[in-house]
């Protein structure tokens, strides 16, 4: 069984010198964990469990670092459960606590990871950050604690975390707890922000029982309808397959492997909260979708053989962000990608639109018809629109800090509107025309060229390399502001050049150079 | 917030078994409740003597016991004087606490003159 956090129990009190906690229904072999808050100078005292489970020596306590209140957390792996089973927390004297009781189940049998824990305490304020120190195993539950020692009402927050918290600063010594399933071995951040000075913050992995990795939420139909739905947590896989029909997966909270619907018919994958692994809707044919993906950590993929693949509303893709497709393929909306966003079509539609931030690549391909990239905010690498015959786009890029590209062998390459492009900004056709326009700084290279048709770059803000338009055709330069060095050519191959704005010396033995080597 | 149960300060008589107040949580409710928080206070500058002074517990339809105890003594946090005890249920984040009967039981270790407040969220 997949590695899942079903009950954090809270309690508060006031003036207490114990408190126990609402009865709740745990399984037998869940990790328990005791969490709880005090005054600096009061003894918390090892929990006492309906359910007789010891356990044993805190782990870590931690001063909120004012010297006024401190927290302390107890683990108990492979403990029993049942009905009814509630946690009493007692101190050495009067306190005011804030205390959780948290069942992880699905855990290992020694699940508590050690070398996965840090802790410490901050006088820095928000935020307060403890990241945890690397996990033994890939499988495990995050549980991130902080306590402070601020008055009034506070709001705890920690992205990419579940919070559990409490807010009354005035009645008590609150904190929080954020959990957090991953499918990782590296440092996971915890960043905890509260309107507060002093703070401490505990992190540390349970481990997932072995196996629990290969444990699967999967829906088959030979034919007709296949769904996965409501699986708020899926740490293996979540997949939904039809021979035909339809494959359905939905509302998943998050998947740390792999979530997919694959169908003949029609896939679809959608509300995914968080899928750290691959999250694909593949079909044969049909259209395969996914879509209002939270966070896509590794790939995000909807392809169809024939009919559409649509990817939208990703909140952030960190590896790859993919729509393939015979027929239309779509990626739109895309929060953060920032490694790979390509939109592939053999034929046809492929698009790329309204990405925030790309890190690496955006790309639009299509064999026939028509590729775009657009409104792109940051494409820190390239940002491509290319297909064999049609029109290939990339326009509104804001920042493309290597290299936007429109190219295509046959019909229009255009790239507009780059606000930044530092390297090369270019548009190519073999054939048809080539245009690169508005660019505003361009620090590289900015180039159109065509073998055939018109070549032309026109408006760029300030060139500090090189600005040229090639053409067999028509190439044009015109309005650049500011071109620093060295070149700035209109090269005419085979008939017309016009309308240059800016010349230096160098480009008359540019230009004379290669007519020289046309001739 | 709503006021379940509201008592004037009134003396309590140290005895074994406890003082008891009887509730049902009805089922549907539009607002369901969320969390149950008990207080127990003294007038100001009437402080409880020092020690133990009680013990209080709830059991719900199922069965499940949940509970606080407290002592006596001038209580100051953050350096106000605090003349009051209290404490507050959740179960699971944003879960209500089932339906049906309740009991609440008040142990007296020490006479005491005390007011009751339990409210439900």
């Amino acid at each position: 069984m997949a590695i899942t956090v079903p009950n954090v129990v809270k309690i508060t009190g006031s003036g207490v010198t114990s408190v126990t906690t609402s009865g709740v229904t745990t399984t037998t072999g869940g990790t328990f964990v005791a969490w709880t808050t005090a005054d600096d100078g009061v003894t918390i005292n090892k929990p006492t469990d309906s359910k007789s489970n010891d356990y044993g020596t805190a782990k870590v306590t931690v001063s909120t670092g004012g010297g006024t209140s401190k927290q302390t957390v107890y683990v108990k792996e492979n403990g029993a459960g049942g009905a009814g089973h509630t946690l009493q927390f007692t101190y050495g004297a009067a306190t005011y606590p804030t205390a959780f009781f948290i069942e992880c189940a699905g855990a290992a049998t020694a699940s508590y990871d050690s070398g996965s824990l840090t802790s410490g305490a901050s006088a820095s304020g928000s935020p307060f950050n403890r990241n945890s120190g690397g996990q033994a195993q890939a499988a495990n539950a995050i549980l991130t604690f902080i306590a402070t020692d601020a008055g009034g009402t506070l709001t705890y927050a920690n992205s990419g975390y579940t919070v559990s918290s409490e807010s009354d600063g005035n009645n008590y010594w609150t904190g929080a707890v954020g959990r957090q399933i991953v499918n990782t071995t590296s440092a996971v951040t915890s960043s905890w922000t509260v309107s507060a000075s002093n703070g401490g913050t505990i992190t540390f992995a349970i481990k997932e029982a072995t196996g629990g990795g290969a444990t699967t939420t999967t829906a088959t139909a030979a034919a007709g309808a296949a769904t996965v739905s409501g699986a708020a947590q899926s740490t293996a896989a979540a997949s939904g397959t039809a021979a035909a029909g339809a494959a359905t997966v939905s509302s998943v909270g998050k998947s740390t492997a792999a979530t997919g619907g694959s169908a003949a018919g029609a896939a679809t994958v959608s509300a995914v909260g968080r899928s750290t692994a691959v999250t694909t809707g593949a079909t044969a044919a049909g259209a395969a979708t996914v879509s209002a993906v939270g966070a896509a950590v590794t790939g995000t993929t909807a392809s169809a053989a024939s009919g559409a693949a649509t990817v939208s509303g990703v909140g952030a893709a960190t590896t790859r962000t993919a729509g393939q497709a015979a027929g239309a393929s779509t990626v739109s909306g895309v929060g953060a990608s920032s490694a790979v966003t390509t939109a592939t079509a053999a034929a046809g539609t492929s698009t790329v639109s309204a990405i925030s931030g790309s890190g690496s690549g955006v790309t639009a391909v299509a064999a026939v018809g028509v590729a775009t990239v657009s409104a792109a905010g940051a494409a820190t690498a390239a940002s491509t629109a290319t297909q064999a015959a049609g029109a290939s786009t990339v326009t509104a890029a804001a920042a493309s800090t290597a290299k936007a590209t429109g190219s295509t062998s046959a019909g229009a390459a255009t790239v507009s509107a780059t606000a930044t492009a530092i390297k090369a900004t270019s548009a190519v056709s073999a054939a048809g025309s080539a245009v690169v326009s508005a660019a505003a700084l361009a620090t590289a290279m900015v180039d159109a060229i065509a073998s055939a048709g018109a070549a032309v770059v026109n408006a760029i803000g300030s060139s500090i390399a090189a600005t040229s338009g090639l053409a067999q055709g028509l190439a044009t330069v015109s309005a650049t502001t500011g071109d620093v060095s060295p070149v700035v050519l209109g090269s005419l191959i085979g008939r017309t050049r016009q309308a240059f704005g800016i010349r230096e010396s160098r480009q008359t033995a540019t230009r004379t150079r290669v007519q020289t080597s046309r001739r | 917030m709503t006021i379940f149960l509201s008592r004037a300060s009134q003396q309590y008589a140290a005895r074994q078994n406890p003082y008891t107040v009887n509730a049902t949580i009805p089922a549907g409710l539009a607002n369901p409740v969320r969390g149950i928080k008990v207080t127990i206070s003294h007038a100001a500058g009437a402080p409880w003597p020092a020690g133990p002074i009680g013990e209080v517990s709830l059991t719900g339809p199922d069965g499940r016991l949940q509970g606080f105890s407290f002592s006596g003594g001038q209580e100051v946090f953050r350096g106000v004087q605090v003349n009051s005890r209290s404490c507050m249920w959740e179960i699971q984040e944003g879960e209500p606490f089932p339906a049906g009967a309740y009991a609440m039981a008040f142990k007296v270790l020490q006479t005491v003159t005390a007011a009751v407040l339990i409210e439900r969220f």
